[in-house]
């Protein structure tokens, strides 16, 4: 079940997981009946199966513990937590997201944020989970959800949470992966948690530790499913903003988005923030694994649109300067002689935004928007502009940012084999009609 | 659960209900692509033999019980029907 120990699956090592498939099937097939539609069934056994061992086992690579296959929320009782505005957009695995004319909001509601799983919702429950910490520390240590609460200060921090393809759709030609809308996949909400640092510092961190690595507690359809695992730099596990959480905006994590425990690294792909954590490792190299080496990576070095991965592929870490538009809403009417208030967000990773410009005629020309005081380091900035439209017809609104370091948001985002980082300018078509 | 949501979740499984194109292979690649995920992965998108070469490895190497005899039917179905 993890890059050490799959090469040797057996049947008996699935026995609960089919279980599991078991729940997911009959919670399929009752949704399957539920709207008279087939796409949800699974016609085969995994035990039928017969199991390949997986390609590679980085020697280098420590054994993460392995996913306890358990009961799953389906997807219909997750997607009945979620505003309606929620466009799913694939469902095994399950992916949602809402707009950027449905992400006005200041500090993003829980039931507004994108959902990306890579395998399926486990339903955990907050008494007896634990987490451990574990590899090059002075002393392994394992908290209880309460006790880690009990234990360690909680710090509450707005942070950009934004998935890698997040806008994928953008991107010509177009890379494989989850059809992210050329605005979604991204949400700032209020996280509360324990600093990773703080918990990094009881444990003791040995020299010659260079990385900290995530493990969930999610599981697959097959036993064989290798489990999502994302490690990051001491620097950024250290850094006072990342945190292990257990609350979004007060509340405790809805199932899908980590409950009971998950990690938040703000300002970078979402993938390095995994949820439903029960384990943390601290390593002497970038943890090895399908989700490190084979996805979640980009060229070192701009490639053109269509070509293949280069060798010189680097990790995707932070997200570079953006912006959206979340108002008005694609689509929406004005008057001559009215008002068409415009506002938005725009967050740059590790940078900071220093400038918001909106253009009302395709970027010819260019007026700086007003900026809301600025929030915790990596919050989104809010943004708003008030245009008064002079002729009749299609208008297009753009916006486009500049961070701390002089980045500006490009009209399209370098294009990547596998769609991360979209960061092209937002465009908002509306009609001016005659008063 | 409430009616919104299962409108969203019904127009969702509309949308993901894909019709693979029929030809040799086709029935391998339901069955084994489906087993994890959603056929819009592979209808959504067109790449090249290499490209669909690759990412069957990358299946494989998230613990798809694919055989080397299965790979090469799936690289040559996708390649076929959603090559460029």
């Amino acid at each position: 079940m993890n890059s050490s120990d799959a090469s040797n699956a057996k049947p008996d090592q699935g026995e609960k997981g089919i279980v599991t498939r078991r729940v997911f099937l009959k919670s399929a097939g009752r949704l399957g009946a539920l709207l008279a539609v087939g796409s949800a069934t699974i016609a085969l056994d995994a035990a039928a199966q017969s199991s390949q061992a997986p390609a590679t086992s980085p020697a280098a690579s420590p054994a993460p513990p392995p996913p306890i296959p358990g009961p799953i929320v389906p997807n219909a009782a997750v997607i009945a937590e979620k505003d309606p505005v929620m466009k799913v957009l694939t469902e095994r695995p399950l992916t949602a997201n809402a707009t950027a004319e449905n992400l006005n909001d200041a500090v993003t509601p829980a039931n507004r944020l994108f959902i990306r799983n890579n395998l399926l919702t486990p339903d955990l429950q907050a008494a007896g989970h634990t987490l451990t910490i574990k590899g090059l520390v002075d002393k392994q240590m394992t908290f209880t959800f309460d006790d880690l609460q009990k234990t360690f200060p909680a710090v509450t921090a707005q942070g950009m949470l934004e998935c890698a393809g997040s806008g994928r759709t953008a991107f010509s030609p177009l890379p494989k992966g989850t059809p992210w809308n050329p605005s979604g996949g991204y949400g700032c909400p209020k996280w509360t948690g324990a600093r990773l640092r703080d918990i990094l510092k009881a444990a003791g961190v040995k020299p010659g530790a260079v990385h900290v690595a995530f493990f969930g507690a999610d599981f697959g359809e097959l036993p064989t499913a290798k489990p999502v695992v994302r490690s990051i730099p001491m620097s950024k596990a250290l850094e006072p903003n990342t945190l292990v959480a257990w609350a979004i905006n007060g509340e405790p994590l809805p199932k899908v988005h980590g409950f009971p425990l998950r990690m938040i690294v703000p300002g970078w792909v979402g993938s390095a923030s995994i949820k439903w954590l029960v384990g943390i490792e601290v390593l002497d190299a970038p943890f090895k694994g399908t989700y490190m080496d084979d996805s979640y990576r980009v060229p070192a070095h701009p490639i053109a649109p269509g070509e293949k991965m280069p060798k010189d592929a680097v990790s995707t870490e932070a997200w570079p300067v953006k912006s959206v538009i979340t108002q008005p809403a694609p689509g929406a009417k004005f008057k001559i002689g009215g008002k068409i208030a415009i506002a938005g967000k725009a967050w740059a990773g590790e940078n900071s935004v220093t400038r918001v410009e909106v253009s009302l005629d395709e970027g010819v020309t260019w007026k700086q928007a007003t900026l809301a005081k600025p929030g915790n380091k990596y919050a989104w900035r809010v943004f708003s502009f008030s245009a008064q439209p002079k002729r009749q017809g299609y208008v297009t609104i753009l916006a486009r940012a500049t961070d701390s370091k002089g980045n500006v948001q490009p009209i399209v985002a370098a294009w990547n084999p596998l769609g991360y980082f979209w960061n092209g300018i937002h465009r908002v078509g509306v009609t001016v009609e005659n008063a | 659960m409430g009616t919104g949501g299962l409108l969203v979740l019904a127009s969702a499984i509309g949308q993901s209900a894909a019709v693979l194109i029929d030809g040799p292979g086709v029935e391998l690649v339901r069955q084994k692509c489906s087993l994890c995920h959603d056929l819009e992965h592979i209808t959504a998108i067109r790449q090249t033999r290499e490209e669909w070469a690759d990412t069957v490895k990358v299946m494989i190497s998230r613990g798809a019980p694919i055989t080397p005899e299965d790979e090469a039917i799936i690289v040559e179905y996708c390649t076929k029907y959603y090559g460029k």
